[in-house]
């Protein structure tokens, strides 16, 4: 069924549909410049609101981590608003170097989901240990949408320029972070959840209002993190834990405490969490899962105790 | 002396019996609570059962026990035929109904689904984990509203603007309902929201990746909330047949698969008056340590089950001590 | 003691024979054979365990505490491609935690690909080891691991039918216990001859178009009896022929993901994860072959096996297969169990009948 839904060259102005959703957060300046360098255009699902999670649920396996909810929440209100929507599959960039399988899968979820709609679905394959990385993947890519392997590696190159500026500026902001007076927090959550407008970016937002600095982990030098996370826990293998789990230990002295906020029921957290409360024991941590409740009272009341021990503690109450 | 056969339904909350002629024919039935005495109540449920059967008529060839407690009341009565309640559900509902595509079902404990095709049982999935969106959960909900659960269906019917509660998961929903209520929605609006929760959760979880076609019937102990049932008709948007005898509809379905199978056991009212005993013992006899409950005659072991292997295995016929 | 270790590995189904004669034979380590998992286990596990942490943790935890306490001073564990392969490392800190003192040998430290490194781990077991000796009984191992799924296979296959009852059970629990004693290649090919012999002598009493059902799912919730409440047990005890593709012999050692992924190649593009082009695979190859059913067996929160679940509801709605959705955890009861395994058997031997 897939074979039939990949895609054909066109020279057409094509659109491409964007979940925002998952690693939309990870690579939505690579993908917007990929495809605008090529004379695509995007078309980007709305914030994430009530009516996604909805339909997103109704699509996805009730067991299902409720970000594969609201994924296909995303995808479902792409659906027919586009010539394509882009779901890549991203396993690994190496050994212990790991996605969580979820994104190996998501492509196919999709395909399998949604599979009575005449949408077509792009994707594109990062698989280092089998000999896939980044750029061929976005090669492969761009030939399937009708370029040339040079006008598709120009593009590549010329977006990858455009994330690893984007990427710097980034860190230099969340960097100036540390620095700032007032209580410190650091939110240990993937950015999927964290930066999510129903679900994660209500408690950073609340947060704020509380007088705190929330300050994302997930934004840190990647390549240090993956460094310093190989020392605190040397079989952890998930590419984005690593990163959260490195940029704690980097990080640990500059702030008040962590949040670590997860999206029911994520796999590689119910483990990592275990984790990174028992490796950082003394700094007073807030264990979060978030379900689909649109009512934060319950959230906000042990939000708000979490300052006060913290606030009690450097003694500002 | 015509045919007759006896079914009974043993659920943990109520505790239900008919019996029917060749015909499938009702001659007598009853439904009373079982709390918490399967026994006691199988037998309560006798005595109704005899004063409403014409003996002179018919007699007693095979009984069918079926529900939670299947295996101790069929101890007890020495039924002809045990079986569970999805499939003596499906019977009967399939009887009653022969076009019948869907079957859906919200009891105590469980909730399932059942798709038919041509009078058959095709497929069928029940719930997977917890007990959200369940009979339990809507009654212990009506306790922290401070109504009664067979209200609910009223109450909810009044209500223009359902609240939205999560209901993926028992816990989840208890705390988002306590904040639902102390964020001041009205009454009439939260318990219409249960009642669409209940529905979506039942949908997302035992209905994900099922064609529910129509004819559609509702049963078990929720199908009486009417606030349950509409919101099954909106989210399905088709009718939504409740039967009035829907509560019976495990008990007769396994009175018919009494009747169908060819074991025959005339049955005697006599049972009301003897002794019955359960008894659990822990076999202790390695770290499982399971609980084994033995069934006891007028003293005598009938029948035992709860071990998971041959070492606690007990012989019928062992005398109960003291 | 030479720095011979006495090691475990946390108990896994009949795989538990091939370590043990992979350990002592292989590497010259004792093997403590890990005690047979019991509510105990899983309790303990599971209150050591993360809430939210896949099922398999928890037991394979809690009987890492049985192993310990049944006498063994170093537990070994696998690597693995989805949660399984950060289990140990959590697993060890959690019992150190506990204050629990032990070696541990993680696999997961040496999943660099390269012999050298496995050999490495091997060798903190028994520092003398003989790498020829080694990988002589590895191979030794690997066919008795092949020679076990097969013993598996035929036993559920037929102890449905036995005319005695129990005599299936009796051939291949003497070939377990033959198997354990067992020291060299040739008493564990004398075994294996001798299992198929007498279990071939049993008696059947088997219809000619008898149910099928195919189990898929996660590797170690479908594989594992304890773990799955004996499930495959429970289903061929109603007279059902039950087969299952996944095991060791196909997932690790004849393991032909490439071809099976083009045979599925209509329903994905990609390997979704672990086990999830296998068990596709079975279950397209067990609907296409005119099974009445298929049991997908997996432990709550199992990420991998939650993703094939679309791709299984399109091949039991393309095929015409009801697909029996089981998940597992700490709670599970026996007898909610076996009510929908009941109502299972009864659905599809009225199908059978009608259709």
């Amino acid at each position: 069924m897939q074979k039939n839904k990949g895609a054909e060259p066109v020279k057409k102005k094509i659109t491409i549909g964007i979940p925002r959703a998952m690693l939309y957060y990870r690579y939505e300046v690579l993908w917007k410049n990929f495809f605008s360098i090529l004379g695509a255009d995007c078309v980007i699902s709305e914030p994430t609101n009530k009516e996604i999670i909805k339909s997103g649920t109704a699509a996805a396996i009730d067991e299902a981590c409720l970000c594969t909810k609201i994924y296909l929440g995303h995808v479902k209100s792409l659906i027919g608003k586009c010539d394509y929507i882009l779901i890549p599959r991203i396993s690994n960039f190496g050994i212990k170097r790991n996605m969580c399988t979820k994104f190996e899968a998501l492509y196919d979820i999709a395909c399998n989901t949604f599979r009575k709609t005449s949408q077509k679905f792009l994707t594109y394959n990062v698989d280092v240990i089998e000999d896939c990385p980044e750029e061929k993947a976005f090669i492969e890519m761009g030939i399937e949408l009708g370029f040339s392997k040079k006008e598709a590696l120009n593009a590549y190159k010329e977006a990858k320029k455009g994330e690893t500026e984007s990427l710097k500026n980034h860190l230099k902001a969340n960097e100036s972070l540390y620095k700032k007076n007032g209580l410190k927090i650091l939110i240990v959550a993937h950015s999927y959840v964290a930066m999510d407008s129903y679900i994660g970016k209500p408690v950073t937002d609340f947060l704020k209002k509380l007088g705190t600095v929330p300050i994302m982990a997930d934004v840190v030098d990647r390549k240090d993190a993956l460094k310093r996370s190989a020392k605190v826990s040397p079989t952890l293998k998930w590419e984005l834990s690593r990163e959260l789990v490195g940029s704690i230990d980097e990080h640990i002295d500059k702030i008040d405490g962590m949040v670590l906020m997860s999206a029911f029921p994520c796999g590689p957290d119910s483990m990592v969490d275990e984790m990174i409360i028992r490796k950082f024991r003394g700094k007073p941590i807030l264990n979060i899962t978030l379900d689909d409740q649109d009512g934060t009272a319950g959230l906000e009341t042990r939000l708000e105790s979490f300052v006060d021990i913290l606030r009690f503690k450097g003694g500002t109450l | 002396m015509k045919e007759a056969y006896l079914g009974i339904d043993i659920g943990s909350i109520s505790t239900k019996g008919v019996i029917i002629d060749e015909d499938n024919n009702i001659l007598a039935s009853s439904y009373i609570w079982t709390e918490g005495n399967p026994l006691g109540s199988a037998k309560k449920l006798l005595g109704i059962l005899e004063e409403q059967f014409d003996k002179e008529t018919y007699q007693i060839v095979a009984t069918g026990t079926t529900g939670s407690a299947r295996n101790l009341v069929g101890a007890m009565v020495g039924a002809t035929m045990v079986k569970n309640e999805i499939t003596a559900h499906a019977i009967g509902t399939t009887t009653l109904y022969p076009d019948v595509r869907t079957i859906l079902e919200i009891g105590g404990q469980d909730s399932k689904i059942i798709l038919v095709e041509n009078g058959v049982a095709i497929d069928y999935a029940m719930n997977t984990l917890c007990a959200a969106g369940t009979g339990s959960f809507l009654s212990s909900q009506a306790k922290r509203l401070g109504v009664e659960v067979e209200e609910f269906g009223d109450i909810a019917l009044k209500s223009t603007h359902p609240t939205q509660i999560a209901a993926r998961c028992t816990v989840f929903a208890e705390s988002d309902l306590v904040h639902k209520i102390q964020m001041g929605h009205p009454k009439e609006d939260i318990i219409a929201g249960l009642c669409k929760a209940v529905v979506s959760n039942y949908l997302n979880n035992v209905g994900k990746g099922k064609k529910i076609l129509s004819p559609v019937v509702f049963q078990g102990g929720v199908s009486k909330n009417i606030g349950v049932t509409a919101a099954f008709k909106e989210a399905l948007g088709c009718d939504i047949i409740v039967d009035e005898n829907g509560h019976l509809m495990g008990a007769f379905g396994v009175a018919i698969l009494a009747g169908r199978s060819s074991k025959r056991k005339v049955f005697d009212f006599s049972v009301e008056d003897m002794e019955f005993k359960t008894r659990d013992t822990n076999c202790g006899r390695c770290p499982n340590n399971c609980e084994i409950i033995c069934v006891y005659r007028d003293g005598v072991l009938i029948d035992s089950w709860g071990n998971r292997c041959d070492r606690g295995a007990i012989k019928i016929g062992t005398k109960l001590a003291n | 003691m030479n720095g011979v270790k006495k090691v475990s590995f946390p108990s896994f189904t009949h795989y538990n024979y091939a370590f043990k004669y992979f350990m002592e034979n292989g590497v010259g380590a004792r093997y403590i054979m890990p005690p047979q998992m019991t509510l105990r286990t899983l309790d303990r596990g599971t209150k050591a365990s993360p809430d939210y942490v896949c099922t398999p943790f928890k037991t394979t935890l809690g009987s890492m505490m049985d192993c310990l306490e049944a006498g063994a001073d170093t537990i070994f564990m696998s690597m693995g491609l989805c949660r399984l392969g950060y289990y140990g490392e959590l697993q060890e800190q959690i019992l150190r935690d506990m204050g629990y003192q032990f070696d541990f040998v993680n696999l997961s430290e040496y999943s660099t690909g390269k012999r050298r490194d496995y050999i490495k781990a091997l060798k903190r077991l028994n520092p003398r080891m003989s790498v020829a000796k080694m990988m002589l009984v590895l191979a030794e191992t690997v066919k008795l691991v092949e020679q076990l799924d097969e013993a598996e296979a035929m036993y559920y296959k037929n102890c449905g039918f036995e005319k005695v009852k129990g005599s299936c059970k009796t051939a291949i629990k003497r070939y377990h216990t033959a198997v354990e004693t067992a020291t060299t290649g040739r008493e564990l090919e004398a075994a294996y001859k001798k299992f198929k012999k007498e279990f071939n002598d049993i008696e059947l009493d088997k219809p000619e178009n008898p149910l099928k059902v195919g189990v898929v799912g996660e590797f170690l919730t479908a594989q594992d009896a304890f773990s799955n409440l004996d499930v495959e047990q429970k289903l061929a005890d109603m007279g059902v022929e039950v087969y299952r593709y996944l095991n060791a012999t196909s997932r690790m050692f004849h393991y032909k993901g490439k071809n099976l992924q083009v045979e599925t190649s209509e329903y994905c593009k990609y390997d979704m994860g672990p086990t999830s082009t296998i068990n596709i695979w079975a279950a397209k190859n067990y609907a296409s072959h005119s099974f009445d059913g298929i049991v997908h067996i997996k432990s709550a929160g199992c990420t991998p096996e939650i993703d094939i679940m679309p791709v299984l509801h399109n091949i039991s709605e393309d095929y015409k297969i009801p697909v029996l959705y089981l998940t597992y955890d700490s709670q599970t009861s026996d007898t909610g169990l076996a009510t929908r395994l009941e109502a299972f058997y009864d659905m599809i031997s009225m199908r059978k009948k009608v259709l």
